[in-house]
């Protein structure tokens, strides 16, 4: 038994007296851990550790999904599952898919401070446009993935834009036809769908910002530039910078949309659609989809090594 | 900072009680922005509204924005006929009922779907609550392992290890069963645990020391005294997590070929050979009306729950 927990205990071992209180402290953490350690343990670590050692071979399987795994070759540990991602470029195409993505997710992020800041001044209506642009956010999002393709469609599809465009006699829009706009159609879904999230929570944190000193800065004449920049900013600083940080792992880990939109679209491949096709359907790869598992996971680890080092400077 | 600038700025003090022409034009700029924002989300779902009720001739062939003269609820409930071909189109409700191998409806889709959610919120709230309330008010060996594990799990995202995981629940002869969605909702979240943790670290340590003089044995402490008090952390996580396992996708899609839940079901109109858009409409529709009833009734708890939800995650 350590100082601390000692220290801990002492008071209620004078209280109770008797030594069967510890026995039953010790019973109860390892009851009531046991299950939520298993699962833990199991669905986090276990996989973690398998998706590192597939990444090393040639390992071809889940035919037919059954779960058996196939080795090919799969005798010495190898690095060519990432030599191969790093000197395809096929393999970096979803990079480039993920940037359109990020540059979305910052616009979102200034779009819902810009909102969350109107609605601290409580404008009139306020419920009823917060509850409007929040909603999305909470829809189901093949739902929301389906509405907006019967949007972007294209003209013979019926698509509802391009049927409008066609009926007042403009040519009508390839939405998905090329990289660029076709990424841009789907992030911009995507920020329709979350910009609620972001401000409800930036609206949410704004609030601990008495009245009392926007008033009185009102008084002395700031402006609402001058409250939001120096006042309330402050005040949402550390939320607005997780969400920024997280943006970047949104961004490489963005799926549902481009999924249930285009699906088969060679532009709109990002990491996790690339990675269910190598394991899946295209290639029944293992250890390169793993691979590529990998690779995402040493971004998002990196992502917030970054975010931990910073937060700990500024605590400084 | 604020006095300077309070000072630099005192210039016109008559600001507060009549608006300059600078502020009108602010004002309306804002209101001007709110508008357009409500209509960006509000103009896509009336379309769908609309279209939920033509065929597909009328979807190409008319203004989007205006109801048919006749309603056709057939892309509902029910069935339609193609008047063509004479072949039947299933309603969105009815959409695999004319499925051969294993017919399903949306109801079914529901109930799939909030029977699996029900089931992980209820394990979610109990492994979540027994872990906090471990960690918050025991000390032992260990636990700085036990929290670097949580911490660590909390960063490295389930999505990225998908193909090992489906391995996993593959060898355990779980593909294919609800368990597996369970299992891997309940077993892979840990932002409840924080949120728990966060609650449980402002209730005082004093309630539980006085409830053990009092006689009371540890575990009745959990089931008596922290629960209780931790029903609006619960309300949080359950607010959270209902609205997550309702609307994922990537799961059951992933895990379930035979059962479909609301997303999988709806994913299923979509890129049929000859797919009747009104009939995915009015699916799409039917998908989100409980959402919306939801949010009707719980509004400002969805609010607060996700403000906390965020500040520590």
């Amino acid at each position: 038994m350590d100082a601390a927990e000692k220290k801990v205990n002492n008071k209620k071992i004078k209280f109770n007296g008797n030594n069967h209180m510890k026995l039953e402290k010790i019973l109860l953490i390892i009851v009531f851990l046991s299950v939520p350690l298993t699962l833990l343990i199991l669905f986090t670590y276990v996989p973690l550790f398998d998706m590192i050692k597939y990444s090393l071979y040639h390992y071809k399987g889940f035919l037919d999904k059954s779960p058996t795994l196939v080795a090919f070759g799969a005798s010495s540990l190898y690095a060519d599952n990432f030599v191969t991602i790093f000197t395809n470029s096929e393999y970096w195409e979803p990079f480039k898919v993920s940037l359109v993505y990020l540059v979305g997710s910052f616009i979102q992020i200034a779009l819902a401070l810009y909102f969350a800041t109107i609605f601290y001044f409580r404008p009139k209506g306020q419920k009823f446009f917060k509850a409007v642009i929040f909603i999305p956010s909470l829809l189901n999002g093949v739902a929301i993935s389906l509405m907006w393709l019967m949007i972007f469609k294209s003209g013979q599809e019926g698509g509802i834009l391009n049927t409008l465009i066609s009926n007042s006699g403009g040519e009508t829009i390839a939405f998905f036809g090329t990289f660029l706009s076709a990424n841009v159609v789907l992030a911009f879904v995507s920020v329709w769908r979350y910009l609620g999230n972001n401000m409800v929570m930036f609206a949410g944190t704004m609030e601990s910002v008495s009245r009392d000193e926007i008033e009185a800065s009102e008084i002395d004449g700031a402006n609402k530039w001058q409250q939001f920049r120096f006042i309330l900013l402050p005040s949402i600083k550390k939320v607005v910078f997780l969400n920024l940080i997280l943006a970047v792992n949104g961004a490489v880990q963005v799926f549902e949309i481009p999924y249930i939109m285009q699906p088969n679209n060679y532009y709109t491949q990002t990491f996790i659609m690339k990675t269910l096709n190598i394991a899946f359907t295209t290639q029944m790869d293992v250890g390169l989809a793993s691979a590529l598992g990998i690779v995402m996971l040493l971004i998002v680890c990196f992502v917030a090594l970054i975010q931990k080092v910073i937060e700990a400077k500024v605590e400084d | 900072m604020n006095l300077s600038l309070r000072r630099k700025a005192n210039t016109h003090t008559s600001v507060h009680y009549k608006k300059t022409p600078g502020q009108i034009v602010l004002l309306v700029l804002m209101y001007l922005s709110l508008i357009i924002a409500a209509l960006i989300v509000i103009i896509p779902i009336y379309i769908i509204v609309v279209c939920s009720f033509k065929t597909n001739a009328e979807i190409s062939g008319s203004n989007p924005l205006l109801f048919p003269s006749v309603l056709r609820w057939g892309n509902y409930f029910g069935h339609t006929i193609n008047e063509d071909t004479g072949a039947i189109i299933p309603s969105a409700w009815e959409y695999l009922s004319f499925k051969s191998s294993n017919p399903s409806s949306m109801g079914k889709a529901f109930l799939v779907t909030l029977g699996i959610s029900g089931i992980s919120i209820i394990l979610t709230v109990i492994s979540g609550t027994l872990v906090a309330y471990v960690l918050s008010r025991f000390e032992f060996k260990g636990k700085k392992l036990l929290k670097v594990l949580f911490l660590v799990a909390s960063i490295i995202p389930s999505i990225t290890m998908q193909v090992s995981i489906f391995g996993l629940i593959s060898k355990m002869g779980l593909y294919n069963t609800p368990m597996a969605l369970i299992l891997l909702y309940a077993g892979t979240d840990i932002i409840s645990i924080y949120i728990f943790l966060q609650f449980l670290d402002n209730i005082p340590k004093a309630l539980d020391e006085a409830a053990l003089v009092d006689g009371c044995n540890y575990f009745s402490i959990y089931l008596r005294i922290i629960l209780p008090l931790m029903k609006p952390a619960i309300a949080t996580v359950c607010i959270i997590k209902g609205i997550a396992f309702y609307n994922d996708f990537y799961l059951p899609s992933l895990y379930l070929k035979d059962y479909y839940t609301i997303s999988t079901f709806l994913n299923t109109m979509n890129g049929a050979t000859s797919t009747e858009w009104g009939v995915v409409c009015a699916g799409v529709v039917m998908a989100i009306i409980p959402t919306i009833v939801v949010f009707c009734f719980l509004q400002n708890q969805i609010y607060s729950g996700l403000t906390s939800g965020a500040v520590k995650s």
